[in-house]
């Protein structure tokens, strides 16, 4: 080694390499349907890096020709066995729009869109022909700190 | 720093402070879903992907981890057909009789099945009204608030298409007696082998040992730091992104793209949530579909040519763009 050091355990194995790791230092989160900003004071893009993580969670076809998808889990319910698709016929996993300003330090977000057949589905039309599957998300800041 | 001492390596990175640092949680083996090409839904579901039961990242349910290396299905009329595929340059072909009506594009679609395998109930979950914002979609656990969650897979040379978690709340699909929980998918390009090595991690804490080693304590006495830790730092690297635009211009016009990376990698994992990105033309046989790869210091955005025969009947035209965010580690 030609530099720096080596922390061991008491088996010899490296616990951390010299060269370092990266740490998260911020978290925020958002709906789909968010159009927003959030200012992170602490975060230097130069350093690091932010990463969008979709919370997306399956959910049930509800009608044969409505496309609509039953979303809401607050309360145990029996899936339906007439329209038993789960996230079916064409359906995209959406992706937010994010952007970074790191003289501002702020965060903007609003809702993606995609062009499904000439069809353009966003979270607030969720549920028409070929729907695409938007989740909330988060953002999370990591930095080589 | 108004206190202490500081260790910083050649990239200025500080070392002894551990929070926020992912730590590996736990580790294992992807199950292959080979549905797709057996496609009989309504006689041959798979009983896999097995469950796993992972102290501390299980509540509610479990953890499924599985790869299929069938990106694309087609769903003939009465739901029981898909077309094999086949990588550009390869002799196999496939001929299928379906003439149906839907396509479906895995990596977008996660699962779709008929009424024999979903007659379960859907599970609780807390008091969320708006499914999509539960944090147990990513983790399956409630501390997910207050510990990132992120699963990684080991890159195979010739590269993947897209990884993803997400929650599945039904007792169902996969069988009667596996509960609902947390799903994380990986998509190797095609004939990658049958081996594909997850890493669970978490910026939670491992446990510690406490008989030898060093800590290094905050103001206020909390550790940031133990050489007894029992679980390694997960080594993350690198990054590298790709704007949707790039994404476009790859997949239709099959023009690549690098990115250097910040340190060499010599054994590639990535993490993060990487969209499966394609392109098909209405009326061709041809699915292309975004590819990254990692080789030393360079992230590759490519494209890779799926053919497969009667694909043209479909008359849409159909894509998929969208930024891509690689997170690189090396050898977890």
């Amino acid at each position: 080694m030609a530099y720096g050091y080596n922390v061991l355990d008491h088996s010899g194995n490296l616990l951390e390499p010299s060269f370092g790791t990266i740490r998260i230092i911020a978290r925020e989160f958002f709906l789909c349907t968010d159009n927003t900003t959030r200012t992170v004071s602490n975060f230097d893009s130069d350093k690091g890096y932010y990463v969008i993580k979709p919370h997306y969670t399956l959910k049930e076809r509800t009608g044969s020709t409505s496309y609509a998808f039953n979303r809401n889990f607050s309360s145990a319910f029996t899936v339906s066995t007439t329209y038993p698709q789960m996230i079916g016929n064409t359906n995209w996993l959406g992706a937010p729009n994010v952007s970074w300003n790191n003289s501002t330090k702020v965060l903007t977000v609003s809702p993606g869109s995609i062009t499904i057949n000439g069809s353009t589905d966003t979270p607030t039309t969720h549920g028409t022909y070929g729907g695409c599957d938007w989740a909330d998300y988060e953002v999370s800041f990591w930095e080589f700190k | 720093m108004a206190y202490g001492f500081s260790l910083v390596d050649d990239y200025g990175v500080e070392q002894f402070t551990s929070d926020g640092v992912l730590y590996e949680h736990s580790r294992g083996t992807g199950d292959f879903i080979d549905m797709l090409k057996s496609a009989t839904f309504s006689g041959s579901f798979p009983t896999s992907p097995a469950k796993h039961s992972i102290n501390g990242a299980v509540e509610p349910g479990y953890w499924r981890f599985w790869y299929f290396q069938r990106p694309y299905q087609r769903l003939g009329s009465s739901n029981v057909y898909s077309h094999d595929i086949v990588d550009t340059g390869t002799s196999t072909t496939y001929t299928s009789s379906d003439q149906g009506t839907h396509v479906n594009y895995w990596g977008n679609n996660i699962f779709v099945a008929n009424s024999s395998y979903i007659t379960g109930s859907a599970k609780a979950v807390a008091s969320y009204t708006n499914e999509s914002f539960l944090y147990e979609s990513i983790d399956g656990t409630s501390d997910n608030t207050n510990y990132y969650w992120d699963l990684f897979w080991k890159l195979p040379s010739t590269g993947a298409h897209g990884l993803n978690t997400f929650y599945q709340p039904y007792t169902y699909p996969y069988s009667s007696s596996n509960p609902s929980g947390t799903n994380g998918y990986f998509m190797p390009r095609l004939g990658t082998g049958d081996y594909h090595e997850w890493v669970l991690a978490s910026t939670k804490k491992p446990a510690k040992t406490s008989a030898y080693g060093f800590e290094c304590y905050d103001a206020s006495g909390n550790t940031i730091y133990s050489s007894g830790y029992q679980k390694r730092p997960i080594p993350v690297h690198a990054f590298a992104t790709f704007t949707a635009t790039e994404v476009e211009d790859c997949v239709k016009n099959g023009t690549s793209y690098n990115r250097t990376l910040r340190k060499s990698i010599t054994t590639p994992w990535i993490g993060g949530h990487i969209p499966y990105c394609y392109y098909r033309l209405a009326s061709t046989d041809n699915l292309d579909v975004a590819t990254i790869t990692v080789s030393g210091s360079t992230c590759t955005l490519s494209r890779v040519r799926y053919t497969m025969s009667n694909l043209s009947d479909w008359g849409y035209t159909q894509f998929n763009y969208q930024d891509l965010r690689i997170v690189i580690a090396d050898g977890i």
